[in-house]
C-alpha cells in the first residue's frame, strides 16, 4: 500500500516537474510557403508595370493561422523568363498590406542586364543585383502577423533596354516565416 | 478499507496517465518545432535533450557491488533519474540561411527561452525567427522500472521495461538489459565489494526518436549495517536518432534524419542505500559531462 502511494508520488513528481512543464505558450517559427508573384510582361513595352494581390492565408499552415504573433522576411528573389542578350533592366518592386502597393520593397539597380536574372537572384546572396528596402520589409512583417491574415499586394515597375516580346515574364518570390504563440 | 485502496490505485493510475499525457504533449510540441528546422538547425536545438536523456538512461542501474556467489535473488525497483539542465544548455548557435552577414544567431534550445528570438541582418534588413524552447524545467526526469535477478556465479541480470499505450499516435517504449558480476569474489582479501557491469538501453518515442545507450563500468560498495555506500566509474555512450519531415523551403531533402551523440563519456557515481527488510531506498549523484541524480525504492530478497 505504502509502495503504491510512493510510486504515485514519484509519477506525480515526474508529471509536475518534468515533461509536463511544457512552455505555454512558446513561440514556434512557422515556415511560410514561398509566395510567388507571376507577371507576364505585355508585348512591346519598355516600361512594363503590373501588380498582383495574394491572400496570405493560402501560404500559412492552417494549424497556426489563428496564433500568429510575429513575422520575418527571410529573403526575396527575382527571376525572369525569356533570354535577351544585351537588354538592360532596372526598376523597383513595391508592396502594400492590402490591395495597393506603394511602399518600396526591392530596388533593381541601373546597369543590370535582363539575362542576369535568368536564374533567380536573391537579396541575401546577390545584393548587387537587388537590394531590399526596410520600409517594405516592415510592411511584409506586419502583414505576416496580422490576425486574421489578409492580403499582400506586390507591384513591379521596370525599364527595359528593348521592347518586351511574347513569353517574357517576371517572377518575384517572397520567402518568409511567421511566429506563432503555441498553447500545447 | 477497500474504498481507500481503490482511491489510492486511482491516484496512481491518474498520475501515470498525466505523466504519459505530459510526455505526449511535449512530444507533439517538439515535433512541431523540429518540422520548421533543417537538420543542422535541429541538431543544436535537440543536443541538450540527447545529452541529458543519455545521462539519465545510463543511471541508476546498481545500488551495490555486493553480489552473492550463488543463490536466489530478486529485486524490483522504481528508478527515477533527473539530469540537471545547465545554463549553457539553453541556447546554441543556429545556422542562418546562406548569404546572411552572420553565419549563426543565438537561439533557444529545447530548454531555452519560450519566447524565441528574431535576428535582423544589419546589412540586408532580412529577418529570421528562431523557435522558443518547448520544455521549461531545471531537471529533465526519467523513470524506469527495473527487475534484478540472480545470483549465478556471482552475476546478476537487470531488465528495464516500459511500454505505454498510444496517445495521439505516440507511444513510449523502453528496454534495458544489464549484467553485473562480482569481481571481489575472486579476491577474498579485498576490504570492499567490487563488481563490473555492462548496461544497455534502447528506447523510442513515437516515430521520431530512437535512443540507444551503452555503459561499461566498475563499481565498489561497503555495507554498514542497514546502510550501504556505493560508487563507481563508468564509460558510456548514447545516440539519439531523430526523424521528421522538414516543411521549409531550404534546399535538400524534406526527410530529415539526424543522429546526436550524447556528450557524456566518463562519469563518477557516489551514492547510498538503506535496506529495511525487503524494502530498499537508494539515491546517488553522477558527475560527468552532465550531472544526473538518481534515486528510488525497491523490494528485494
Amino acid at each position: 500500500m505504502r509502495a503504491m502511494v510512493v510510486a504515485g508520488a514519484l509519477l506525480g513528481f515526474l508529471a509536475f516537474t518534468g515533461f509536463d512543464c511544457i512552455n505555454d505558450p512558446f513561440t514556434l517559427a512557422v515556415n511560410v510557403d514561398p509566395i510567388p508573384f507571376h507577371f507576364a510582361v505585355p508585348v512591346g513595352s519598355t516600361t512594363p508595370s503590373d501588380k498582383e494581390v495574394v491572400d496570405l492565408q493560402n501560404y500559412v499552415d492552417d494549424d497556426y493561422v489563428d496564433d500568429l504573433i510575429s513575422g520575418a522576411v527571410n529573403d526575396i528573389g527575382i527571376r525572369v523568363v525569356g533570354s535577351h542578350t544585351g537588354r538592360s533592366v532596372s526598376g523597383a518592386v513595391t508592396v502594400g498590406n492590402g490591395t495597393t502597393a506603394t511602399t518600396p520593397l526591392v530596388t533593381i539597380p541601373a546597369g543590370r542586364s535582363w539575362n542576369d536574372y535568368l536564374t533567380e537572384r536573391r537579396v541575401a546572396t546577390s545584393p548587387s543585383y537587388l537590394t531590399a528596402n526596410s520600409a517594405g520589409l516592415d510592411t511584409l512583417v506586419a502583414a505576416l502577423k496580422k490576425r486574421p491574415l489578409g492580403f499582400v499586394t506586390v507591384q513591379y515597375a521596370v525599364t527595359l533596354g528593348s521592347a518586351s516580346v511574347a513569353g517574357d515574364s517576371v517572377i518575384i518570390t517572397i520567402y518568409s516565416q511567421a511566429g506563432a504563440g503555441i498553447h500545447p | 478499507m477497500r474504498g481507500v485502496t481503490i482511491v489510492r490505485r486511482a491516484i496512481f493510475c491518474a498520475a501515470t496517465i498525466v505523466c504519459i499525457a505530459g510526455s505526449v504533449m511535449a512530444q507533439s510540441s517538439i515535433e512541431d518545432a523540429l518540422k520548421q528546422y533543417t537538420g543542422p538547425q535541429a541538431e543544436g536545438y535537440m543536443q541538450p535533450f540527447a545529452d541529458l536523456a543519455g545521462g539519465n538512461l545510463n543511471s541508476g542501474w546498481y545500488h551495490t557491488a555486493s553480489i552473492g556467489q550463488m543463490g536466489f535473488f530478486i529485486e524490483f525497483d522504481f528508478v527515477v533519474m533527473g539530469g540537471m539542465v545547465g545554463d549553457d544548455q539553453k541556447s546554441y548557435d543556429l545556422p542562418l540561411p546562406s548569404g546572411y552577414s552572420a553565419a549563426t544567431m543565438k537561439a533557444p534550445t529545447i530548454f531555452g527561452d519560450a519566447a524565441g528570438t528574431t535576428y535582423r541582418d544589419p546589412v540586408s534588413g532580412l529577418t529570421y525567427i528562431a523557435s522558443g524552447g518547448v520544455i521549461n524545467t531545471s531537471i529533465l526526469p526519467a523513470l524506469a522500472p527495473q527487475l534484478t535477478i540472480g545470483n549465478v556465479l556471482g552475476t546478476r541480470a537487470m531488465i528495464r521495461f516500459l511500454a505505454t499505450p498510444k496517445i495521439e499516435d505516440i507511444d513510449v517504449d523502453l528496454l534495458g538489459l544489464g549484467l553485473q558480476h562480482s569481481v571481489s569474489q575472486w579476491f577474498p582479501g579485498i576490504p570492499l565489494d567490487v563488481a563490473a557491469g555492462v548496461f544497455y538501453t534502447k528506447a523510442s518515442v513515437g516515430d521520431i526518436i530512437d535512443y540507444s545507450g551503452l555503459a561499461i563500468g566498475a563499481q565498489a560498495s561497503k555495507e554498514f549495517g542497514i546502510a550501504t555506500v556505493y560508487g563507481g566509474f563508468q564509460w558510456e555512450q548514447a545516440t539519439m536518432d531523430i526523424k521528421y519531415t522538414y516543411t521549409g523551403s531550404a534546399p535538400g531533402s524534406s526527410q530529415v534524419n539526424i543522429s546526436l551523440d550524447a556528450e557524456s563519456a566518463v562519469r563518477a557515481t557516489v551514492g547510498g542505500s538503506l535496506s529495511l527488510g525487503v524494502f530498499k531506498l537508494f539515491a546517488d549523484v553522477n558527475v560527468g559531462a552532465v550531472t544526473v541524480f538518481s534515486g528510488g525504492f525497491g523490494f528485494g530478497m
